[in-house]
């Protein structure tokens, strides 16, 4: 039977009636008699946990975790997940965005929707994690694989819905919102996707201590990899680019349409002035704005929007020199090697926020 | 984010934006970028495993060894170091200019590559004259003990037997290890040098091949390394038995200028032979270059024929 870390119980939820209830012992009862959720001796389950979604079906994520339970999480990954998905779940690179955080040792992290744990077991290496999850086989998943790597008493894990686990104010110095912001839309429909997205980002303004920061991993919506056809969230190329009313049309009629709850177009992403603005209205700033040209899921290379650091980029991953092509699409990428136009198109966006008025 | 960069952070009077580009194995390399400077502020090397940390430790040594003449030569400048058995931050200054990728032209005009390389062969030049040789010494027997294992059957190994047995005393010279244009950064013609984990005392030739096999050459319209080059550098730097002779045995080089120009173009002329047939006019203008540079140069004790 897994303990929860002990640091764990300095943190409280906030009811809906107002009172905060402390995380210290194994049922999270309020003082108004409401329950929010109990200890279960991995995780501690608040809410309702939300349908099972994921990278992988239901029944090869339960297989994949009996295997866990065996024969240790790694070898279970790398026998049971191809090559490319073993490697996301197992590799710390997801993580590597931390050498841009100014966060001290030890510091408190709240990791949202922390699928499958690859980001928050990195970070438990060096603070205090809560991971965050809405899906009950994966907050398991990353309870496994933090007690199989001796990070359970730097890593908690709290399996709930990422709209509704409500914690009381200032209690975080980070909250880490990789590939998630996206979908927040798909998980409260009673409202606007923009609405959704920021009354999300002000939740976890919310959540911060002062001077705490959120850290945002996400596409560009007319980046590079959108324009080139990349499939989007919704399945389907180039729907970020459409007008939003005509995306919701598409998806309504495209069979690739992949969101099971079949809710139309929810998963907006924007343009960096766009995300710039929603930030605004959430009463947060960018401290500051990096490219991660591997992708936000691979962030070990986060070129800032300044000019030197672009071109220094540039040039260190120029095709070497061949024919006539190759040179001509070398010439063509230390010309775009702008601020202007790696702010317009670069292919995802890692934003550090800070609170607006910090 | 280590602590040293987030010391440097809070130093720093004006607004610093960092840059993650990567880096090897274990070793996570930040930038610091001031938005007004031209180059960046500082360089930080946070290593995450033991062997990373081995090496940074080295980085770290060579630095402070350089440290007198890190002007002179542009070299970084250790700011900050901290390090324990499984983490270490290595905190530098960085070096002034941008990567050139030089293409070395082989015909017509000498192109701004020959400029470049003409500049990166000057910095091994004054680093060669600033640095006071280390180590090296006598080294003939053990020369001649590692070639007993090698077969006879490449013409190399009976040229370079004859080559050690003939020679009274051997010397290595400084070598930065890893003498590649990735590690240079040009300020208009003023080279500058980075990565210094390799810094040891080796063959003088060492960093010389490094670069040239790194370069890229335009011939006959296009711009590439040309088969004999990349052969030459495969041999120089991989792991073979043979490379290890090149590299370690014929480190060793004579004090006096006749033997070392006999050991530098007996080798060549033999790791030619090994390497191919074709382009060796290359070869040609490779050593022309190092002639013109003050390097051992090409003169009668060449095997006949050898660049027909």
């Amino acid at each position: 039977m897994a303990h929860h870390p002990r640091w764990l119980e300095t943190l409280a939820l906030r009811c809906r009636c107002g009172n905060d209830i402390q995380l210290s012992s194994d049922g999270y009862i309020c003082g108004c008699g409401r329950k929010a959720g109990a200890w279960d001796g991995a995780k501690a389950v608040i809410g309702s946990p939300i349908p099972y979604w994921g990278e992988i079906p239901q029944d090869q994520m339960r297989r994949l975790l009996d295997e866990s339970e065996r024969n240790g999480w790694r070898a279970a990954v790398q026998a049971n997940l191809e090559p490319v998905l073993s490697e996301y779940v197992t590799t710390p690179d997801r993580a590597a965005f931390q050498e841009i955080l100014p966060l001290s040792s030890g510091a408190l992290v709240l990791d949202v929707g922390a699928g499958m744990g690859g980001i928050a077991a990195e970070l438990a290496r060096n603070y205090r994690v809560v991971a965050q999850e809405g899906v009950a086989e994966r907050a398991d998943f990353i309870a496994l694989r933090a007690a199989q790597d001796g990070l359970s008493e730097n890593l908690a894990v709290i399996n709930g819905d990422v709209n509704s686990v409500e914690f009381a104010p200032g209690q975080f110095d980070a909250a880490i919102v990789s590939g998630v912001l996206e979908w927040v839309g798909l998980f409260d429909t009673s409202k606007g996707v923009k609405e959704v997205q920021v009354d999300f980002l002000r939740r976890l303004r919310g959540f911060l201590k002062p001077g705490g920061l959120i850290y945002v991993g996400i596409e560009n919506r007319i980046g590079w990899a959108q324009l080139r056809g990349v499939p989007d969230h919704s399945g389907i190329p180039y729907t970020s680019l459409l007008p939003r009313f005509l995306a919701t049309w598409v998806c309504r009629r495209n069979r690739n349409y992949r969101s099971s709850q079949n809710v139309t177009y929810r998963t907006y992403t924007y343009t960096h002035g766009g995300f710039l603005k929603i930030f605004a209205q959430a009463g947060l700033r960018a401290r500051s704005t990096h490219i991660s040209v591997r992708g936000y899921d691979y962030p070990t290379e986060l070129v800032p929007l300044v000019e030197e650091a672009i071109v220094t980029y540039t040039l260190e991953h120029l095709n070497r020199p061949g024919g006539l092509k190759t040179r001509l699409l070398n010439r063509a990428r230390l010309a775009a090697a702008k601020p202007w136009f790696w702010r317009t198109f670069g292919a995802d966006f890692v934003f550090v926020l800070e609170a607006a008025g910090a | 984010m280590h602590k040293l960069v987030a010391a440097a952070l809070a130093r720093s009077p004006d607004r610093i934006s960092l840059a993650t580009l990567g880096g090897r194995k274990g070793v996570a390399i930040t930038l610091g970028y001031l938005d007004s400077a031209k180059w960046p502020a500082w360089v930080a090397k946070v290593a995450h495993t033991s062997e990373a940390v081995l090496e940074l430790a080295k980085e770290h040594q060579a630095l402070l060894a350089l440290a007198p003449w890190a002007e002179e030569l542009g070299v970084p400048r250790v700011l900050d170091w901290q390090c324990d058995s499984t983490n270490a931050c290595l905190l530098t200054s960085a070096v002034a200019g941008r990567l050139v990728r030089i293409i070395f032209r082989l015909a017509g005009e000498p192109g701004s590559g020959s400029e470049h390389l003409n500049a990166a062969l000057s910095w091994l030049e004054r680093f060669r004259r600033t640095i006071p040789a280390g180590g090296g010494g006598p080294a003939r027997e053990a020369a001649i003990a590692a070639l007993a294992p090698l077969k006879e059957e490449c013409g190399a190994v009976a040229g370079l037997r004859s080559l050690l047995e003939s020679a009274a005393e051997f010397a290595a010279a400084p070598s930065h290890g890893d003498f590649w244009y990735g590690n240079l950064r040009f300020d208009g013609k003023r080279a500058g040098v980075f990565d210094w984990s390799g810094l040891a005392a080796r063959s003088p030739l060492h960093d010389i091949f490094k670069l040239l096999t790194s370069c890229c050459f335009e011939y006959g319209g296009a711009v590439k390394t040309p088969p004999d080059v990349a052969a030459f550098g495969s041999i120089w730097f991989s792991a073979t038995p043979l490379a290890r002779y090149f590299r370690e045995k014929i480190r060793p080089v004579s004090d006096d200028q006749a033997e070392l120009r006999t050991a530098f173009y007996h080798f060549l002329a033999e790791s030619i032979l090994i390497a191919g047939p074709s382009t060796r006019g290359i070869w040609y203008k490779i050593t022309s270059i190092l002639e013109r540079r003050g390097f051992p140069a090409p003169g009668s004790l060449l095997p006949a024929g050898i660049w027909t």
